[in-house]
């Protein structure tokens, strides 16, 4: 296996277990503000690359609203080209004042593959469908597991498939 | 009204469907035309059905382009192998 | 209202699904000592391998029923430690043009009695570069050429003329023959990556 799929999974079998383990500590966390950012590692499974994604969700309504609208640009190198992801979309974010909050979304991407020696090739329309969980570690801070299917339509049809580990903190 | 732009819209989205196929390029237009040259000569036939008008190279844009520029290849290559093959674009 | 929109949902779905703006060869693996047989001549085929070896000769056979005009390219993934990796190909049969005496000590094997062979040395300067979008994956091409297959017995040689080992693929045809999605997944590693 490739160094860095090595330490992606290394990455997210840490993040799991240090999110089980602060769960069980039953960590309870109040709920300060709508906005969410947060810091992802993810490994692409299709088209080998590996790198990071920011993003931001800003809820949309008052505490105890699970609708999110979510945001989110992404760099990830590999060996054939730098794969750039950038992304709109819902989510539903459930018990967000609870230690174990899953969540689910889907939303609209486009895709950009910078090649090297090549102009870059763009996925201008690509619908995305996510879920995952995170873990309150901390009143604002949560570490979470996610993964995301995607579909390119129109000319360069294809798949996609991502697995991302999380860190994000809530204000 | 809704029932009538819904038909619309699917009639819209039938035809577009059927927008994917590209027009034979010239340049396999004229590979088609230096193939028969050369089959004339050899006294064969030779299958080129995907090059010609309503083949699968031109069943999108992708595979409209790799087959462009293999015909692009194939007519130099031809014209290489055979030195005397006359073959030229009927417009 | 809604049966309405359920409509332009389906309107919307055929128009972002037409089947032909994705064109997909048929898959399969290559092994250097076993001959891959092409069953169908007319069916796209994209076959992967590797050279584990330089030395190393891969051989695909096809027994067009006439003579047939199929576009070739063989490709390299587009990595670092590739870059030099330059596979050759040859179609060997008879009916195509016999080589001079210094291409054919050039190639990997002596021609078969009465065969002439169409060479691509996959050595352009600069080669082009191909996104192939449902793996996600890039590769440099030797570039695409149509060439005529005459009938009857044909082999197709892949080699490293250079000595370089890794990775190849080879593809030619144009109408689709499927793909076994089985086989895909139970060797993610050889075609994905």
């Amino acid at each position: 296996m490739r160094t860095e799929a090595r330490w992606a999974v290394r990455g997210v079998i840490a993040l799991a277990a240090l999110a089980i383990g602060t769960a069980t500590a039953g960590v309870a966390r109040a709920e300060p503000g709508p906005w969410i950012v947060g810091v992802d590692g993810e490994a692409s499974v299709i088209g080998e690359s590996f790198g990071m994604r920011a993003e931001v969700a800003w809820r949309l309504g008052p505490a105890g609203t699970v609708s999110h609208l979510r945001a989110a640009i992404g760099v990830l190198p590999g060996p054939e080209f730098t794969f750039v992801p950038v992304s709109l979309g819902y989510r539903a974010l459930w018990r967000a004042d609870r230690t174990v909050q899953p969540f689910a979304g889907a939303g609209w991407e486009n895709q950009h593959f910078v090649i090297s020696d090549a102009p870059t090739e763009h996925r201008w329309l690509v619908l995305y469908v996510e879920g995952g969980c995170g873990f309150a570690v901390a009143p604002q801070v949560t570490l979470g597991l996610a993964t995301s299917l995607d579909w390119s339509f129109v000319r360069h049809q294809g798949p996609g498939l991502q697995l991302r580990g999380t860190v994000s903190y809530r204000f | 009204m809704c029932r009538f732009l819904a038909i619309a819209a699917l009639g819209a989205a039938a035809a577009l469907a059927g927008c994917g196929r590209v027009n034979q390029s010239a340049s396999c237009r004229e590979f088609v035309a230096c193939v028969r040259a050369q089959d004339a000569v050899d006294g064969v036939t030779t299958d080129a059905t995907r090059f010609e008008p309503d083949g699968d190279c031109w069943g999108g844009p992708d595979i409209a382009e790799l087959c462009d520029r293999s015909c692009v290849h194939g007519t130099a290559q031809l014209r290489a192998d055979h030195s005397t093959l006359a073959c030229a674009v009927t417009p | 209202m809604r049966h309405t929109w359920q409509l332009v949902g389906v309107a919307l779905l055929i128009v972002l699904l037409r089947a032909d703006v994705a064109h997909a060869h048929s898959p399969a693996l290559l092994c250097a000592d076993q001959p891959y047989a092409v069953t169908d001549a007319t069916v796209s085929r994209a076959l992967y391998g590797v050279f584990h070896a330089p030395d190393q000769v891969f051989v695909i056979t096809m027994h067009p029923a006439t003579r047939i005009a199929l576009p070739f390219e063989i490709l390299v993934p587009h990595r670092d430690e590739l870059r030099d990796h330059r596979p050759a190909y040859a179609i060997v049969a008879r009916g195509l043009p016999r080589p001079s005496p210094d291409v054919a000590a050039r190639l990997p094997r002596p021609l078969p009695d009465g065969a002439g062979v169409f060479i691509d040395w996959n050595d352009a300067p600069t080669r082009e570069v191909e996104f192939e979008s449902f793996l996600r994956r890039v590769y440099w091409s030797s570039g695409t050429i149509a060439v005529l297959v005459p009938a009857g017995d044909v082999e197709i040689w892949v080699w490293s003329p250079r000595g370089t080992t890794g990775k190849f693929v080879l593809g030619f045809g144009v109408e689709e023959g499927g793909i076994d999605y089985g086989d895909v997944l139970d060797h993610w590693s050889d075609y994905a990556y």
